[in-house]
């Protein structure tokens, strides 16, 4: 068959941030961002195919920085769009990707250099001034390298090039690559450190546990722990243990030296093969992750190279590199073992890409991997893996495709509310926002504000005495109303006593089964079993119908970790799970909370639409930090309906994903306030007023239809909360909005009789007086890159040694935002308070950092 | 620091009253006095209302409704509550507050510098317990560090608010052993000398002074003495200015050390060392329970004017109905409250009024203390382990009854 002229072109590209699970390669307990690259393409006869790559961007091990990095790979990915590939045969294909992967190394040298010309000028100090110096000398002695951006993000492109070409070919990558070494051995070093007898007493530990007849070389990885003179007489050391046959005759260690001490990696192997030649044992130094270049390893060729190298493709800047520090080492020192190494925190594509390279390297004498399978020459296609959206799925922090799909929510379902403020709000962590919004409507209202901590701030007029908060615990409400409120067999005889709807229900000893049967009668089933100081649902049985289910629900409980406790039996109520919001005596909030699900449009799969729905709530500010999880509960349910991650469910159709309807489990919130029925409503006010000095309330009911009047369905109120979250119905995911921290502002300056403005200001001109340990940590740069990201113009200067000041001057939510920041401050600092008034706006343009106040302020409000 | 309870000898119950329930039983026993009727929910949640039913006064561990849950969760934040007094130019000693996780070597550092002997106590909670009031080196502050790694719950003297802050955090761990979260924080204080003083503040106005022979909650002392007649004006008007420097309380108790009690403060001479959104009659009972129970009616009070509700004159024996809800063994409990009424000289009768639902009812006659005592036992779980969720006391006309007795 003629193959001119068969190619693939790349129609669209993803670029899929996720966090790994922390510990979720074993190797340690860290998380780690990585980005899945999926490339999808046109083959010759119009089939689909899909490339998938993982890329590692581990900040200066691979030359990545945080956004600048995922910036790059999304202008990166841009410019696929529309490239052919020729599937001709394997050398032309691959001459092509490596043409691709080329011109991305080049446009990482100009993003990269882009990138330190546009850096803000930071001021300069004689110890940075110095650093740079010495910086130029180290590069111009050869002890470090030319910096080469962007390389783990490169690896995670190029797999996914190579993976979608091989697959158009239908080879498998190794194939594609080259078959040569056809197979290597899995490898894991000894995780060394600082210490000569450390790192012996942990090699002769390893070796009492080794066959003795192992021809394998015993790996540790020193991570550049030893100083030379120690690393010189702990290879002496070694080599002298490995001719007493106290250790292997094998024995491999890697990156003895720090990076700057490289050069010692040749005169330490020099050392061990004079040692070790005459007692017939072999120790080979390894070059690790000092060496990851071409200049590198030639720098280190020059003096005489070493033992060994290790090549870890992400540091490398992908295979096709990998490739090349093999072949030259080897061109150099037939003699010289190759291994090769996983990033931690790989996913299943990632190991992959490294088997295949493994089986195409010219020799392969050891691969570190997360997997145990064997390395042999993989059938393919491709990578021979698939999308790891179980590891991922609920992990995903960003989404990108590549060119923009027409429909970005091309879900079956509802189309979910985006808010812009996220950005802004989202740097003060997943609590952060419930304890910014009050602030936020208090600064709007022109109130002066001082923060003490994340939840904690206090408002004042200047007239009146300030008001004080923490999270949603205010003025307002008593110290009484909490108390009975977070005590639910409380609340509900008080409920009970002031005739509002509330589940009949009570507490019986442990064991008193005769009983709880009497009451079930008499309440009548179905009925709920819970121990009496439950957590997080243990022992709890709903649902029960008659006495048979009753007593398994009590063995089911004396079985449970709370069974030795007193229990509950309740009415159980059959309604769908709303929570109300109350100030005052008005409902000025309702939503409905279902559980976690996704709605089918007959094209996507599970993982995909979970995906997208994730990212959705990325850009809500109360659910950004609550996705809906791909846990046991997810794989239940769609275990129960005979579903995967990669079924494709019918337009339309609503998958669900959780039992429960919690918003922290992914549930969705649907604002429903319009269509509350008034007796609805007014059971709410009756429950919130039962309580003394209960000003603010969540009202958890359970309603079969909010549209229906009360004494026609089965409703009870289950929970009030005098402390709820303001965000769940300040932002809902579906329908309008509710400005709940606007009105409880508004009931306090009404309450409180405080000078306040009529209307909410656009607006803000702030002075923020930030005091605690704030100087000499970085701070006013980490708030004019704030600044500068969020729009918003001023100052900041240093006051003395304990105080900065700041001037913030931008939109209400973005500066609002700022000096709520501000009591975070950079890593380092340890801010104790930060003051916030209203000024005049100044004459101000962009944001500076400054050593005398501009101007003079005036003070307003 | 003290782990036992108060051990004074008193009448059978009141022996075991702990001081963190003083308060509440002292107001719920003046409103009995007062012929009002109460309803108890878990928790020292004490409802009070007139017999008409045209008033309700609500408590949290004898803290009225006006006491905002703002006010008291910054009252149990003393990096907050310190940082609100020194914004209201109240003098405090010198401190700050670290974290057992990564802030032992700069509390270290920060005790050197401030010079033992230093107070060091829990920077979030209860207020006056669990407070190191003279660590006198690095082993003793070892010591109490140590101490203050125990998860709360475990320790010996660890008392909660009912409307208290909820851990969320994970406990830590630390060589095997289960230990607080690292973001714990304490705070470490300048011991300043001087006499210990405890004012209490109602309503603005300084109600009590008590000279106290070491800080409370530190140990078991001589009793205190009441000065409240002696205290000089500027010293009282230094509590209430520490009061309205953290808004929202109707009722503290502060703590001032001075010089001296009969002078004038100047600058060096007199700081709140400690303060809390709680009466602390726990204190004052151990002056003279005649004062606390004083001290509670004030409180009562006060509240009962604000809310324009005429008091009675208070009576030292009353008759109640007695009605008690949800109590899982009800015949345990029946016999419990029966043996400990008749212990306390009450008479009356206490029966199962609906054995499905878990209601005992019946009459109680006698002391207001003891009845009051009895049900907030009965509440706590502190009658032979019997507990119920709810008690209600209706005043009513006297019976004649000889004993107390279960009746069927």
């Amino acid at each position: 068959m003629n193959q001119s002229g068969r190619a693939l072109t790349v129609h669209r590209a993803h670029a899929i941030a996720y966090r790994t699970p922390p510990g979720g390669t074993g190797r340690s307990s860290q998380s780690f961002g990585n980005y899945l690259v999926k490339i999808e393409a046109g083959g010759p006869e119009g089939e689909r195919l899909v490339g998938i790559g993982e890329a590692h961007p581990r900040g200066g091990e691979t030359g990545d920085r945080g956004r600048d990095s995922w910036d790059f790979l999304l202008d990166v990915l841009g410019r696929l769009d529309g490239l052919s590939l020729p599937l001709t045969d394997r050398a032309s294909a691959l001459v092509a990707v490596r043409a691709v992967i080329e011109e991305a190394h080049a446009a990482a040298r100009a993003a990269a250099s882009e990138r330190a010309r546009s850096a803000p000028a930071a001021p300069t100090s004689l110890k940075r001034t110095v650093r740079g110096w010495a910086r130029q000398l180290a590069g111009r002695a050869g002890r470090i390298d030319d910096p080469i951006a962007f390389r783990g993000t490169l690896f995670g492109i190029e797999t996914a090039l190579l993976d979608v070409v091989a697959r158009g070919l239908g080879v498998s990558v190794a194939e594609l690559l080259g078959v040569r070494s056809g197979k290597a051995t899995l490898s894991t070093p000894l995780v060394g450190g600082s210490g000569i007898d450390r790192n012996l007493a942990l090699l002769r530990e390893a070796a009492v546990g080794r066959d003795g007849t192992s021809d394998e070389a015993l790996w540790i990885d020193l991570r550049g722990g030893l100083n030379p003179p120690d690393a010189a007489e702990l290879v002496r050391q070694v080599v002298g243990a490995a001719s007493a046959g106290e250790l292997p005759r094998h024995v491999v260690l890697e990156q003895p030296v720090r990076m700057r001490h490289r050069h010692q990696l040749t005169a330490l192997q020099r050392k061990a093969d004079d040692a070790g030649r005459k007692a017939g044992v072999e120790v080979r130094v390894m070059a690790g992750s000092s060496v990851w270049s071409r200049q590198g390893l030639d720098r280190l060729i020059a003096r005489g190279g070493c033992g060994a190298l290790n090549i870890r493709p992400a540091a490398a800047g992908g295979l096709l590199a990998s490739l090349e520090l093999a072949d030259v080492a080897l061109e150099a020192n037939p003699d010289v073992h190759i291994y090769v190494s996983q990033m931690e925190g790989a996913s299943a594509v990632a190991d992959a890409a490294v088997r295949q390279l493994a089986v195409a390297l010219p020799r392969a004498d050891g691969v570190r991997v997360d997997t145990t399978d064997p390395v042999s020459t993989p059938d393919g296609p491709g990578l021979d893996v698939g999308e790891p959206y179980e590891w991922m799925v609920d992990r995903i922090t960003d989404y990108v495709s590549q060119p923009t799909p027409a429909e970005p929510a091309a879900e079956g379902g509802p189309t979910p509310n985006v808010y812009t403020e996220v950005p802004f709000l989202q740097p003060l962590g997943p609590n952060g926002t419930k304890g910014h919004l009050l602030e936020r409507e208090a600064l709007a209202l022109g109130l002066s504000t001082t923060r003490f901590s994340k939840g904690a701030f206090v408002a004042t007029d200047n007239v009146h005495d300030p008001l004080v908060f923490k999270w949603s615990r205010s003025p307002m409400s008593s110290a009484v109303s909490l108390a009975l409120c977070t005590h639910k067999e409380a609340t509900r005889m008080r409920l009970a006593r002031a005739g509002v709807p509330v589940p009949k229900g009570r507490t019986f000893a442990n064991g008193d089964y005769t009983s709880a049967r009497a009451y079930a009668e008499r309440i009548s089933y179905p009925v709920v079993v819970k121990p009496a100081m439950g957590v997080r649902g243990i022992g709890v049985v709903a649902n029960i119908h008659d006495e048979h289910e009753l007593d398994l629900a009590f063995r089911q409980l004396e079985d449970s970790k709370l069974g030795s406790q007193d229990f509950i039996v309740e009415q159980h109520i059959t309604g769908r799970d709303y929570r109300i919001v109350v100030v005052g005596d008005d409902v000025i909030a309702a939503i409905l909370r279902e559980p976690a699900s996704v709605v089918g449009d007959g094209q996507h799969s599970i993982a995909e639409l979970l995906v997208r729905k994730n990212l959705a709530r990325r850009l809500n500010p109360h659910l950004w930090g609550r996705p809906i999880k791909y846990d046991d509960a997810a794989r239940y349910q769609l275990q129960r309906v005979g579903m995967t991650l990669d079924s494709v469910p019918e337009p339309g159709q609503r998958v669900l994903l959780s039992n429960t309807c919690s918003l922290s489990q992914g549930g969705d919130s649907i604002d429903v306030l319009d269509e509350l029925h008034p007796s609805i409503k007014e059971a709410c006010v009756r429950a919130v007023q039962a309580v003394p000095g209960l000003a603010f309330c969540g009202v958890d009911f359970l309603l079969e239809d909010h549209t229906k009047p009360i004494d026609e369905q089965q409703a009870g109120i289950c929970e009030l909360n005098a402390h709820a979250a303001i965000g769940n119905c300040e932002y809902p995911l579906y329908g309008k909005p509710r400005e709940v921290a606007r009105t409880f502002i508004q009931e306090c300056v009404r309450r409180f009789d405080l000078v306040a403005h009529e209307e909410r200001a656009e607006r803000l001109a702030l002075k923020l007086t930030i005091r605690g340990r704030v100087t000499g940590v970085g701070y006013r740069t980490w708030m004019q890159r704030r600044a500068e990201t969020f729009g918003v113009q001023g100052w900041i200067r240093n006051v003395n040694n304990r105080t900065v000041e700041a001037v913030l001057i931008g939109d209400t939510p973005a500066a609002s935002a700022l000096a709520a920041a501000a009591v975070l401050g950079p890593k380092n600092a340890l801010p104790t308070s930060v003051t916030t008034v209203h000024v005049e706006p100044p004459d101000v343009d962009g944001f500076e950092i400054v050593h005398r106040a501009p101007q003079e302020l005036v003070h307003v409000g | 620091m003290s782990a036992e309870p108060l051990q004074k000898p008193d009448v059978a119950g009141l022996a075991r009253l702990t001081p963190e329930v003083r308060d509440g039983f002292e107001v719920h026993q003046a409103a009995l006095r007062r012929a009002l009727d109460v309803v108890l929910y878990p928790r020292q949640v004490l409802m009070v209302s007139s017999a008409d039913g045209g008033h309700e006064l609500s408590f949290i561990h004898g803290i009225p409704r006006a006491s905002t849950l703002g006010s008291v969760t910054y009252a149990q934040d003393k990096r907050m509550r310190r940082a609100l007094l020194e914004r209201a130019d109240v003098p405090v000693p010198k401190g700050a507050t670290f974290s057992v996780g990564r802030g032992i070597k700069e509390a270290k550092a920060f005790a050197a510098r401030l010079g033992y002997p230093v107070v060091v106590k829990p920077a979030m909670g209860d207020n006056a317990i669990e407070t190191f009031a003279d660590v006198r080196d690095e082993e003793q502050f070892d010591i109490a560090i140590d101490y203050l790694r125990t998860p709360p719950t475990e320790r010996p003297t660890f008392t909660r608010a009912a409307y208290a802050l909820t851990e969320l955090r994970e406990p830590g761990e630390e060589e095997g052993r289960v230990v607080v979260p690292p973001g714990y924080r304490f705070l470490v204080e300048e011991r300043v000398r001087g006499e210990y003083l405890r004012f209490l503040v109602v309503d603005g106005l300084v109600r009590s002074v008590v000279h106290c022979a070491r800080p409370p909650g530190t140990g078991l002392g001589q009793p205190g003495r009441d000065i409240l007649g002696e205290t000089h004006p500027a010293l009282q008007q230094l509590a209430i200015d520490a009061v309205r420097a953290v808004p929202g309380l109707v009722v503290a108790s502060v703590d001032i050390v001075a010089r001296g009690y009969q002078r004038p403060v100047s600058p060096d001479e007199a700081w709140v060392v400690e303060f809390s959104e709680r009466p602390g009659l726990a204190v004052q009972a151990e002056v003279a329970p005649e004062l606390s129970q004083q001290l509670g009616d004030v409180i009562l009070s006060h509240y009962a004017t604000a809310d324009g509700l005429e008091l009675d004159d208070p009576r030292d024996d009353v008759a109640v109905e007695f009605h008690a809800e949800a109590i899982p063994d009800l015949d345990g409990a029946v016999e419990a409250l029966a043996a400990a009424g008749r212990d306390l000289g009450l008479t009356g009768y206490v029966e199962i009024r609906d054995r499905v639902d878990g209601t005992a009812a019946g009459v109680m006659q006698g002391a207001p203390q003891h009845i009051a005592w009895l049900s907030e036992a009965l509440l706590d779980g502190k009658l032979g382990g019997h507990r119920a969720m709810l008690v209600e006391e209706r005043q009513r006309e006297r019976g004649e009854f000889d004993s107390f007795v279960v009746s069927s």
